[in-house]
This record gives C-alpha cells, structure tokens and sequence, in this order.
C-alpha cells in the first residue's frame, strides 16, 4: 500500500510525461470518435421539415460563360421568384472539367445533381447509365407538338429524355468592317471564293482572312470545327460504325481546310488567341457557333456590332447542329420538382426570354413572337435557309466515342498541314486506326 | 637613423587571358541562364498589364508601350482571387503539417529499425506513386462521399498528404541512413529511448532534409488540380488551381486576367521556397567539409 502511494507520488512529482500526453490524447479521440455519431444524430435537423423549400441543384457549365450565365441567372431568379416550394442552387464545373466530373460521379454510384446539363455526347453515356429520366410528360403537358427533331436520338420509345436549351449551330462568320475596308462587296458564293477573299484579307502577320482551331494540344476544338469543313462537300466522317475519312468529300474537306491553313490562318495560334484576335478585328472569318456570339457581346462591345454571317458558300447549306439537352437525375430524390422547373422553363414565353436573353438563335420548339428579336440581330443572315444535320447523322455510331474518333482524325490531319504527309496518305492511316477503333468498340 | 624597410607592394595578379576569357564565359552562361528562367515570369507579367492591341501585335514589342490594369482590376472585382490564395495556402500548409511529422517516423521506421519485410514495404510504398490520380479518383470520390469529407479542404489535404507521403518517406529516409549508426547507438546507450534518438539526435542533424520534405510536400499541394477540382465545387473553399482554372470557359479565355491570376498564384510558393532556402542550401552543403 504505502509502496503504491510512493509511486503515486513519484509520478505526481514527476509532472506529465510524453507517455501521459499520448494516452490521455488518444483516450480523448477515441471518446471522441464514439461520441460524434451519437451527436450528430441527436443534434441533426430533421430531415425532411414540412414547408421548407425544395432546393435543386442545376449543374451546369453555364453559370460560368459570358453573357449566358446572366441569362440562366435572370430565368432561375424569376423561377425562385414564382413560388415558395422549390429553389434552384447553382452547380457544376467549367466546360473543359464538366463531362469528366459527371462521369466520376456517375461511375461512383451516381450523379448528384437534381437537373444535369449535357452535351449531345454526354446525354447518350448518361441515357445508356440510366441515370436521366424521360421528360415526355413535360412536353405533353405544355402541348409541345413542334419539338426539334434533333430530339430524336434521345427519344426512346416515345419517351425524350432531354430539352434542349441551346442549339449550338455553325455559321460562317465576318467582320463586316474587314470586309468593307477591303471593298469586298458582294459576299463569296463558293469555298473558292471565300478562299480568295480570306488570303485578300491576310496581311501576315498581324492580319488574317481566317482561322479555324488546328493546334494539337486542343483535339476538342480541334475535332469539333473540323468536322464541319466537311459540310461544304456533303461529308460524313462516318456512317454507322464504318469510317469514311477516305472518301472523297472528306478528302476534299481536309484539302480545303489545308489550303485555308497555308494561305489565311494565323498559323500555331490557339484558340483563345485567336478568339481575342478576332474580337481585336486581326481575323476577317471564322466557322464559329452562334453561341460564341453573346461572349462577344459581353467581352467585346465595341467589335460585337460588326459581327455579320454570310450564307453558307455551297449547296445544299449543311451545317452541324449540337442540341444541349437539360435533363433529369433519374436516381435523384426530387423528380417531380426538377420536371416543375422544366415544364416552367418551357413555357412560351420563359423560353423566349431564356433564348433572347442568351442571343440564341435556334428555338428548340416552334416557341412564336421571336420576329422583332431576329430582326434586330445583324448577324442572323447566315442561319436563316440552312440544313441541319445532328452529330449522329455526321459521325454515325461513333457519336458514343466521338473524341476518340477525333483524336485519330485530327492527328492526321496535322501531319498534313505539317506537310510531312499528303492528304491522301494520311487519311487512309487513319481510315486503318479508326477501322481499328470500331471492332474495338463491337 | 634606422633604415625602415619597405617592402614593395605586391604586384597585383594578373589574370591570365585565357582565365579572364573563362571568366567572361561564365558570366555570359549565368546571364543566359538568368533570362531563360525569369523571362517566362517577366512575360507573365507584361502581358497581364499591358492593352490586348498590344499583346496580339506580331512581332511583340519586348516592354510594355503603354498600361491596362483593367485585367487586374476585374481579376480583383469579378473573381475571387484572395480567397483562393488564402485557401492555397491553408491547405498547402496543413498538408505540409502532416507530411512533415508522418514522414518523420516513417523514415525512422525504415531506416533506423530492422524488421522483417522492411525492405518490401519501403518498395511497396514507392509504388503507390505509380498509380495515376485519375485512376483511384473514382473510389475515393465514393468514399468521400459516404463519410461526408467533400467540399472539405481539411479532407482534401488528407488526399494530398497521402499522395504525397510516399515520396516524403523515401526523402527522409535517405537521410536519417546518412546518420551514422554509432552516433545513434552511443545515444541508445546513455539510456535514451528511440524517441529520444529520433528528436534530439537524428532530427537536428537532418533538419534540411526535413525543409526539403516540407518543401515537396507544399508545392504537391499548392499545384495539385485532380482531387481538388473533383472534391471541392464550392466557390468558397476552391483552391487557386482550380479557381484559375474556372476562369478558363467553353467560349471565352480571358488571357490578361488569367496570366495576371498566374503570377499572383506563384508569390506565395516562392515566398514560401525563400524562406526554406537557407536550409535547403545547408542541406545540400552539409558535410561538404566533413572528413
């Protein structure tokens, strides 16, 4: 006993020791770590507390580019303004992150988002994950009977699993004070002619008649313009799952889209600068998307009214068309209220507002009373008389593996305006890798 | 009357042409090297000031002939550069925090104790630095979910710090294996335990590898864009590489803005290496004069 006391004592003079610190600490984290689900569980809020408004997360890229994100914001105000049930909350990535954050999430056992933005590519992995839900009824109920038929390849036995809220379509576009200072006068019927007005205007190095992105390091900008050089000529790059990069309208189209390379291009520019050399008035034109356009009227003022779009230079006027359907987490807890904000969204005159304020162009429904507003946009010549064609119809079944696909092409096509290979060479390599690519993916 | 001697001064040294020719060579050699390194820094920054008529003028003019901080300005106004910065730094530093003290006794785990299959986990720990982010982001994404740590820089810098831990290890190791094993072993047996070995014996004597660990451990952090990006969507609690990088949008680039957010990015990790560098120096030169 007393021998238990004196080392009691002994310790107690000792004062704390490493040792004690340890024990003591990790006593504490383990009382800790014991303690805490009890805690939260009995300090949590309720989970479902009547009354309380619904909130909805709307991921998308939008909330980050110019112009749109303004729009977007004005429509989901005025949305969170007309009731009291449900609130849509901002989310999402930039553009360049967003599939690959959607996929992660998806693959980890599903997307979190009540309403998920998508791609024309996106809409299809996320149809095949079974991870949107049909949004037909929305469509029934507001009597939508004029849907653009660009919905058809998300439609499944009647069923459309997407809206789209913007068509992003190609057009040819000019800097009409470029082409007046140039005395250009009438606008170029054919590609040669556009060919030779774009190296009219090219006064290397500070001035050039065209740009188109070709630089390696950005395939997806890359891939995605190039696709639409192959429109002037009736192209496909593939149809079902048999590429067609060596047949001769994509030959044609790689040779003209080296030709402009070599004669008008700011050779090896990317495509941000190239973007700000065209705001800058350096570049005369440009195969951009109408989407583009309200980036330029919120970045570049004073360069967006000489903005103009030509008809397109050859027959038949095909021109690449990419829907962005909005769609509905089907394994989200709150289906109804995210179809609510739809079917909001898709009144008449929502959308017309949703569209006008995004300087959009293409109505995703025959949606009426735009007249005045396509009248006042200077740049909307070249979108009027032109014929549609869907990423499916230009790329086939590789629409599921489309940057794959592209990644081939555009690798190719590099070695050609490298001049380390001819047109034709080169594009029957890539016929044998893509050809590849297809019984890799049976 | 006493003669003083005076001895003549001696001539100076004349450098011989071929030294002086050496000489000038490895000023004109530092000189390049000088202007390689900091001219990238130099164009990041006259960029981001000066008019985009200017920037977009083939050739560019080398200096500045006028000045936009309007770039600067909306950087400032529009974005949240401060707070990403300030979250940087915090996670940086908490990733540091613990790389630095697991590190420590992992190295001297490794190192300074014999246990079987010793050699194999130091092996094995080396290959998890083989394993892509992009290929393990999934499952921890789930995890991350399930135990509610996203949208968490203090669960991101475990994510780091684990990534990050290995390398650290192995740094530190190669270190404490310079102690030599007497000195360790004179303490051990004036009766000081492994601990004591470890803080008072080893440690002060492989301080600038412990910097250099530090060291690696922040820059991983402060660079790191995967996991961040994937776990953190709040715009609160982004860190500056991903901030940065949501300036980068589908259809707009802002050049000027995003260089100028680029330099502001790298004041803090260089700030961070001034500090660390005497040590690290030290490191490199200790036992330079040893015998």
């Amino acid at each position: 006993m007393s021998e238990h006391k004196t080392i009691t004592n002994h310790r107690k003079q000792r004062g704390i020791s490493r040792r004690d610190v340890l024990k003591s600490t990790g006593a504490a984290a383990l009382g800790a770590a014991t303690m805490a689900p009890k805690a939260s569980s009995a300090f949590a809020a309720p989970a479902v507390i009547q009354n309380e408004p619904v909130t909805l997360t709307y991921a998308t890229w939008f909330w980050w580019e110019p112009g749109r994100q303004d729009a977007w914001r004005f429509i989901v105000e005025k949305f969170n303004s007309s009731q009291n049930d449900i609130r849509i909350e901002e989310g999402g990535w930039p553009f360049n992150d967003f599939t690959r954050n959607i996929i992660v999430q998806a693959q980890a056992g599903g997307v979190e988002a009540d309403l998920i933005q998508t791609t024309p590519d996106l809409v299809l992995r996320l149809l095949d994950a079974n991870q949107i839900a049909p949004v037909q009824d929305v469509v029934d109920s507001l009597g939508i009977t004029t849907l653009n038929p660009a919905h058809n390849y998300i439609t499944i036995d009647g069923q459309v699993y997407g809206l789209d809220v913007v068509t992003v379509a190609f057009g040819l576009f000019y800097n009409a004070a470029m082409y007046e200072g140039a005395g250009i006068s009438s606008l170029p019927a054919s590609t040669d002619e556009w060919l030779t007005v774009s190296e009219q205007l090219t006064e290397r190095p500070n001035q050039f008649g065209s740009f188109s992105p070709h630089v390696l390091a950005e395939p997806e900008s890359f891939w995605f313009t190039l696709q639409q050089w192959a429109m002037p000529f009736g192209g496909l790059w593939a149809e079902g799952d048999t590429p067609l990069v060596t047949s001769e309208p994509i030959l044609n189209a790689v040779s003209l889209f080296k030709d402009f390379y070599d004669r008008t291009f700011p050779q090896g520019t990317n495509e941000a600068t190239a973007n700000r050399m065209w705001a800058n008035q350096q570049i005369a034109s440009e195969l951009i998307v109408s989407a583009a356009v309200n980036t330029y009227k919120a970045e570049a003022p004073e360069f967006y009214p000489n903005i103009r779009s030509m008809p397109l230079p050859w027959e038949g006027k095909d021109t690449i068309a990419r829907i962005h359907p909005i769609t509905v987490n089907a394994n989200g807890e709150h289906v109804d209220e995210a179809k609510h904000f739809l079917e909001f969204l898709y009144t008449p005159e929502n959308y017309r507002e949703l569209l006008t304020r995004s300087l959009d162009v293409i109505p995703a429904y025959d949606v009426g009373g735009l007249d005045d507003y396509f009248a006042d946009i200077q740049w909307l010549e070249g979108f009027q008389d032109v014929n549609y064609l869907t990423p499916p119809d230009v790329v086939g079944d590789f629409v599921h593996n489309n940057q794959e696909f592209g990644q081939i092409v555009i690798s190719k096509v590099s070695e050609v305006l490298t001049g380390n290979q001819a047109v034709e060479d080169a594009m029957a390599d890539a016929q044998v890798e893509l050809e590849d690519l297809a019984s890799r993916l049976e | 009357m006493a003669s003083v001697n005076v001895s003549p001064e001696p001539a100076p040294k004349r450098r011989s042409p071929s030294r002086l020719l050496m000489s000038v060579g490895y000023y004109i050699v530092l000189a390049a090297l000088v202007i390689i390194t900091v001219f990238p820094i130099y164009w990041m920054v006259t960029t981001a000031i000066r008019p985009a008529t200017e920037n977009l003028t083939y050739p560019p003019s080398l200096w500045p002939k006028s000045l936009d901080l309007e770039p600067v300005r909306r950087l400032f106004q529009d974005g949240n550069i401060g707070r990403w910065i300030i979250n940087s730094t915090l996670l940086s530093t908490l990733v540091t925090a613990i790389c630095v003290l697991m590190a420590i006794f992992g190295a001297y785990v490794l190192s300074m104790m014999r246990w079987r299959g010793r050699a194999v986990f130091a092996v094995f720990l080396l290959m998890t630095q083989m394993l892509p982010e992009a290929l393990i982001i999934v499952p921890i994404y789930k995890i991350y979910t399930d135990i509610g740590l996203r949208e968490s820089l203090y669960g991101l810098s475990l994510i780091d710090a684990a990534f990050v831990l290995p390398i650290c290890v192995w740094v530190l190791k190669n270190m404490f294996d310079t102690v030599p094993r007497e000195v360790r072993e004179a303490a051990l047996v004036d009766g000081a335990g492994p601990m004591r070995v470890l803080f008072q014996i080893v440690l002060p004597i492989t301080l600038p590898g412990l910097v250099a660990v530090g060291v690696v451990a922040f820059f991983y952090a402060w660079n790191e864009f995967l996991f961040a990006q994937t776990m953190i969507t709040t715009e609160s609690s982004k860190p500056a590489s991903v901030g940065l990088a949501s300036m980068i949008t589908m259809l707009d680039t802002p050049i000027e803005r995003l260089l100028a957010a680029g330099f502001l990015f790298a004041i803090p990790p260089v700030l961070f290496y001034i500090a660390m560098q005497r040590y690290i120096i030290a490191g490199i030169t200790a036992g330079a004069v040893k015998g």
